[in-house]
């Protein structure tokens, strides 16, 4: 089995520095390449094909959440998947 | 079924047994014989085996006791240590008794050394007993004191061999074997210093150590009390994060002594000589507003400090525990008091600020706790850079240099909340923990009220939210003061003292979310103080967001 590779950043942030997370995170979509790295470990990630994207939002008293989450599964030989082919 | 007595009378029986092992040993050195040897070495399992014994009633009677006071749970502890120890000058004899063997020629020891060694053994076993018996602190002091005294005899008797082997004329495994001797006396010595010290803790409730009950005996004589040692309760209040020793001394009846009792305070000398001129000098300046020192002694390596325990609640308890009204009125009596001290002594004239200075002088601790906190590496998510904290700090540092803050005041030094002590009879705050107090920039205690608030571990909405509303009203409270004396560069000098406040803190915090969040407003001030600094713009137009000043449960 492959060794679990986990990246993590928590921080504060106002309006303006958080867009900027935000927006590297959307041009890596656009890429397919989003490169997550601290000094213990480096993610390199491709976002592709169909991707699940759950959004959820929660207001409760005075606290505020949005979730944004993206899954997909990475397939192997992905660019030769299997032609169904019906007939002859 | 394990009771009290039971113990006790074992207790009795490991004393008895230590008595006779030593006086055992004392007369074997004296004139050696078979008979003694093998009745020494056969009492060894059986004073082994009472140790077990004791242990073991010992901790079935605080397992079955759940509700033990204080008082009866410390004299247990005491009873085990002392047979912990007792158990070991057993062991020292059969050692002693063991190096006999080796001895050439007996010679070499000499009555006139050992056997004042083993008077002060047997005198000091003599008083264990009792001392615990009436917990009579000149009894423990005397049991004490007897390592003092063995370890004088033991250094006669050692240059006396070691001139003997430098000399040549004596077999060097002889005069080896008899310092080996003498050395064990004297860690029996070693040994009875922690005996005393177990009666001392039955006694006072308080590990105290020897040299500091000395110094605490100096410092009250150089108060002018009169009485006996015993008179005094001395009881331990807090440990102090400065590695100062707090406790607060009471008269218990006889000699001359201040009448709410007053605290003890025990250190490095560096810091109660300055804790001792900073009380000085405020109590000349604001009479009444810091304790009266009552006495002071100095030795080489440790101080003490004899001061008027002050009458009140601590703000920190105020704020959580009092009603509305007090609570009220308890802030508007510190802002006043704190305006008027800070008006008096305002020196115009711009000076420089060290916040970062005090963090970094702090990072090894924080690393110690939160490693992956103050480790924090330089990072990427995409293209969106993380700085490292490292070198968050060091640029930080940098643009410090180019911030001043436009006057002095004498500040506290330590403004917590706990150093803040308000009197609901006489409606006065005063302050005490004054060693760090100085002419500075007010800003550092503003940012160090707001922190000691923020950083208390309470995660109760309720009483979350009042030291939510204590932080919003000090910090509104300095912000007019900011404005009135046209401080336009407040916010920025605010910013750095807090990321100080709030990373150093972490330090005291093992609960990681809650360091966490300190944590991230540490590093959220120095990532905008960062971009400010690197922007040129003027440190005037700095602001932070006042949320972060606040945490909800």
């Amino acid at each position: 089995m492959a060794a679990e590779k986990k990246f993590i950043f928590e921080s504060l942030q106002d309006i303006k520095s958080i867009s900027s997370f935000l927006e590297a995170i959307v041009e890596g979509m656009q890429t397919g390449k989003i490169l997550l790295s601290s000094s213990d470990e480096c993610i390199e990630m491709h976002p592709n094909g169909l991707l699940h994207l759950s959004i959820k939002a929660k207001k409760k008293g005075g606290n505020n959440k949005i979730g944004i989450k993206v899954e997909w599964k990475e397939t192997q030989n992905q660019e030769q998947n299997t032609v169904l082919s019906v007939g002859k | 079924m394990d009771n009290i007595d039971e113990i006790q009378e074992n207790f009795k029986f490991i004393v008895t047994e230590t008595q006779t092992q030593v006086n055992r040993i004392h007369n074997f050195v004296k004139s050696p014989t078979r008979e003694v040897y093998e009745k020494a070495l056969n009492r060894e399992s059986y004073i082994n085996n009472l140790k077990t014994v004791i242990e073991n009633k010992c901790y079935a009677y605080i397992h079955t006791h759940g509700d033990l006071d204080t008082r009866s749970l410390n004299r247990i502890r005491a009873v085990l240590s002392i047979t912990a120890n007792l158990e070991r000058i057993c062991d020292v004899c059969i050692n002693i008794l063991e190096q006999m063997d080796h001895l050439v020629e007996r010679r070499i020891l000499r009555n006139s050394e050992y056997a004042p060694m083993f008077q002060v053994i047997e005198e000091s076993l003599d008083q264990v007993l009792q001392a615990l018996e009436e917990a009579g602190l000149s009894k423990a002091l005397h049991i004490c004191r007897s390592e003092y005294i063995l370890d004088a005899l033991y250094r006669t008797s050692f240059e006396r061999l070691t001139a003997l082997l430098d000399a040549g004329r004596e077999n060097a495994g002889n005069c080896i074997t008899a310092v080996f001797i003498y050395r064990y006396l004297e860690r029996i010595g070693d040994m009875l210093l922690n005996v005393g010290e177990a009666v001392l803790f039955a006694a006072l409730g308080q590990r105290i150590k020897i040299e500091q009950f000395d110094s605490l005996q100096q410092t009250l004589e150089n108060s002018g009390y009169t009485g006996a040692i015993e008179n005094i309760n001395f009881q331990a209040i807090w440990g102090s994060r400065s590695g100062c020793r707090i406790g607060k001394v009471e008269n218990a009846g006889g000699g001359h002594m201040p009448e709410h009792g007053s605290l003890y305070k025990e250190g490095a000398p560096k810091k109660i000589l300055r804790e001792k001129e900073n009380l000085e000098k405020w109590n000349a300046l604001f009479p009444g507003s810091v304790p009266r020192i009552f006495g002071h002694h100095e030795d080489v390596d440790r101080a003490s400090l004899l001061v008027e325990f002050l009458r009140g609640c601590g703000f920190d308890d105020l704020i959580i525990l009092r009603d509305g009204e007090t609570v009220t009125e308890a802030f508007r009596v510190l802002e006043k008091a704190v305006r008027h001290i800070w008006e008096k002594t305002l020196v115009p004239g711009q000076i420089a600020v060290d916040f970062m200075h005090q963090l970094q002088h702090r990072c090894d601790e924080v690393r110690q706790v939160h490693p992956d906190f103050a480790q924090r590496s330089d990072m990427a998510v995409g293209k969106a850079r993380v700085q490292s904290i490292q070198s968050l700090i060091e640029q930080c540092t940098g643009y410090e240099k180019s911030l001043h803050a436009p006057f002095s005041v004498l500040i506290h030094g330590d403004f917590n909340t706990n150093n803040i002590i308000y009197d609901d009879q006489e409606h006065v705050v005063r302050f005490i923990d004054l060693y760090r107090s100085k002419q500075y920039d007010y800003v550092q205690d503003v940012s160090v009220f707001l922190v000691s608030n923020f950083r208390r571990p309470i995660f109760d909405a309720n009483l979350r939210d009042r030291l939510n509303r204590g932080i919003a009203e000090f910090y509104s409270w300095a912000l007019q003061f900011a404005k009135e004396k046209e401080d336009g560069c407040m916010q920025a000098r605010m910013a750095f003292a807090l990321a100080r406040s709030f990373f150093t803190s972490i330090r005291f915090e093992l609960n990681r979310t809650f360091a966490g969040a300190m944590f991230m407003r540490a590093a959220f001030l120095l990532e905008s103080l960062s971009s400010h600094g690197q922007s040129g713009a003027a440190w005037e137009t700095f602001t932070f967001p006042p949320e972060l000043l606040y945490y909800t449960a």
